[in-house]
């Protein structure tokens, strides 16, 4: 195992606590009864679960400096929902939510 | 990281992973949980075969006991303390402890021919090497001084007090036996022979410089400040180099945390830009987003859920980029509130709903007063962590209230 693996094994472990951040694969919730999700080719599951499934009144971000904190391509509101900075930093773009995710997410299933 | 997701209000989804890593610790598995769990609530068979062959890492416990914790002043949610989250705690400084201590020294070891099963650190490069790491200290440490706490709320004084002290023997005997005053840094692991290796491989990760920080294991002062130095410097070396990050983007992502955490604001600032650069590579991994969202809150703007229930703590670690920032909607136990800083010395504080809450306002530097609300009051001074002054006063803040605290008149 390489020295990114592991420190990517930690991440998943610790982080996947979809906060504690999961690099490795992603441990992700699949809903608040109970059940974890393990989603081997889905790295930014939980940047894209946040995006996607930030709930209303998600916390939102602002500074005098937000273009050049931010530095993502392209022009960015000076009022940036931190939803989309964790899909931008995440992905690059918005995706939908693929059909994996869905199921190991439970959210959309409502 | 997991500050991240309580940011974005997932706190409820981490407290439903945590819950899964708890419920799965097992005497069959020598007081160890799953390493990895599937959607299907299994361990995933990358890393499993049965409870006798399994990969894991002994700082994982303490790391999850620790995570518990922070989450729980966040939350102020009690299902961090129902049965099987309390079960898990108890097993893990206790039974855990006993189990892999195979010297009575009261550290976990890995012995020769342990292979990946109870690897004595997270630098897995190193795990037969490795009797045991620096890191793992480091998390034990974290541990017992979260269970600490943890019995603190519950009224269960004597196993608070018990624990606190184990915490601090922990903590000298790494401060003491651990520093190599030859080389002016902290050993980074006690070698399978049971002795330090100054010449033990270097791991790219260097989880023996970050994790001790990360944990608040080393001493302040002068060994704090050469653990930081170090960082740094590797830090100011990857900048120059770009993409030859610090153990990787995974590795990167501990240090917002870090330099933050003893307030190293310039620091903080750079790698949180560095993280957000899409040249970054493997900046798609949810680490990379996590930590900037996480330390964006608790690290530049400085909101932190004190020890002390219904009170949070806001210390602004804005650098000259930075004139002002504001962060709203910010969930922290029953309530949802708002912070802006201003580089001239101002914040104000929105409590946006739930009661009326604790708000503890600290700035760097020393003064003998602040305004509150363009009021002179008495401030008090406290030293940080990485010996930066501060200057403070709390107050409480009424539901649908905002307060202004400033080190001018009418700042």
């Amino acid at each position: 195992m390489t020295v990114t693996t592991s420190f990517r094994t930690r991440r998943s472990f610790l982080g996947s606590l979809i906060g504690a951040a999961a690099g490795f694969r992603g441990l992700v919730p699949v809903d608040l009864a109970g059940r974890v999700g393990h989603l081997d080719s889905l790295h930014n599951f939980a940047a894209d679960a946040a995006q996607i499934h930030a709930p209303e009144g998600a916390i939102e971000f602002e500074s005098s400096d937000i273009d050049s904190l931010t530095a993502s391509a392209g022009p960015k509101p000076r009022h940036l929902p931190m939803s989309e900075t964790a899909t931008e930093l995440g992905r690059g773009t918005k995706q939908p939510c693929p059909a994996e995710m869905r199921f190991a997410c439970g959210i959309c299933r409502t | 990281m997991s500050s991240g997701a309580q940011l974005l209000g997932l706190g409820a989804r981490t407290r439903n992973m945590l819950r899964q890593f708890a419920q799965h610790i097992s005497v069959s598995k020598k007081w160890c949980t799953w390493w990895e769990i599937t959607k299907d609530g299994k361990p995933a068979p990358v890393d499993y075969k049965n409870d006798h062959d399994f990969w894991y890492d002994l700082p994982a416990n303490f790391d999850i006991l620790d995570a518990c914790y922070r989450q729980w002043l966040w939350t102020r949610n009690d299902g961090y303390l129902d049965e099987a989250f309390l079960n898990f705690y108890r097993q893990t400084v206790t039974d855990y402890v006993r189990e892999w201590d195979h010297d009575h020294d009261g550290l976990l070891d890995h012995l020769p021919g342990y292979g990946h099963m109870g690897i004595a650190t997270y630098d897995e490069d190193l795990q037969d090497d490795v009797l045991v790491g620096a890191d793992l200290i480091a998390a034990q440490y974290a541990a017992y001084r979260a269970y600490a706490a943890f019995e603190r709320a519950r009224n269960q004084q004597d196993f608070a007090d018990q624990f606190t002290a184990k915490a601090e023997a922990l903590r000298s005997l790494y401060n003491h036996k651990w520093w190599d005053a030859s080389r002016n840094r902290f050993y980074a692991a006690l070698g399978e022979d049971g002795k330090f290796h100054p010449d033990l491989k270097e791991s790219t990760g260097r989880s023996d410089i970050e994790l001790p920080l990360y944990y608040g294991l080393t001493d302040d002062g002068p060994k704090t400040k050469a653990s930081l130095d170090e960082l740094e410097k590797r830090l100011h070396l990857d900048e120059a180099a770009i993409h030859g990050i610090i153990g990787g983007v995974e590795g990167q992502t501990y240090l917002p945390d870090i330099v933050y955490k003893y307030g190293r604001s310039a620091s903080g600032y750079a790698v949180l830009v560095a993280l957000m650069d899409p040249a970054l590579k493997r900046r798609e991994y949810p680490e990379v987003s996590f930590t900037v969202i996480g330390n964006l809150g608790t690290g530049l703007m400085g909101v932190r859920p004190s020890s002390d229930s219904g009170m949070v703590e806001t210390y602004p670690q804005l650098t000259g980029e930075t004139r002002w920032a504001a962060l709203h909607h910010v969930p922290v136990g029953d309530n949802v509130i708002s912070v802006r800083h201003s580089r001239s010395g101002e914040t104000s504080f929105s409590n946006e709903s739930g009661p009326q809450i604790g708000w503890r306002a600290s700035f760097p530097g020393k003064a003998d007063a602040l305004f509150i609300d363009s009021k002179l009051v008495a401030a008090e001074n406290a030293v940080r962590l990485g010996g930066a002054v501060e200057t403070w006063h709390a107050v409480q803040v009424k539901s649908g209230e905002t307060r202004v605290a400033s080190l001018r008149s009418g700042g």
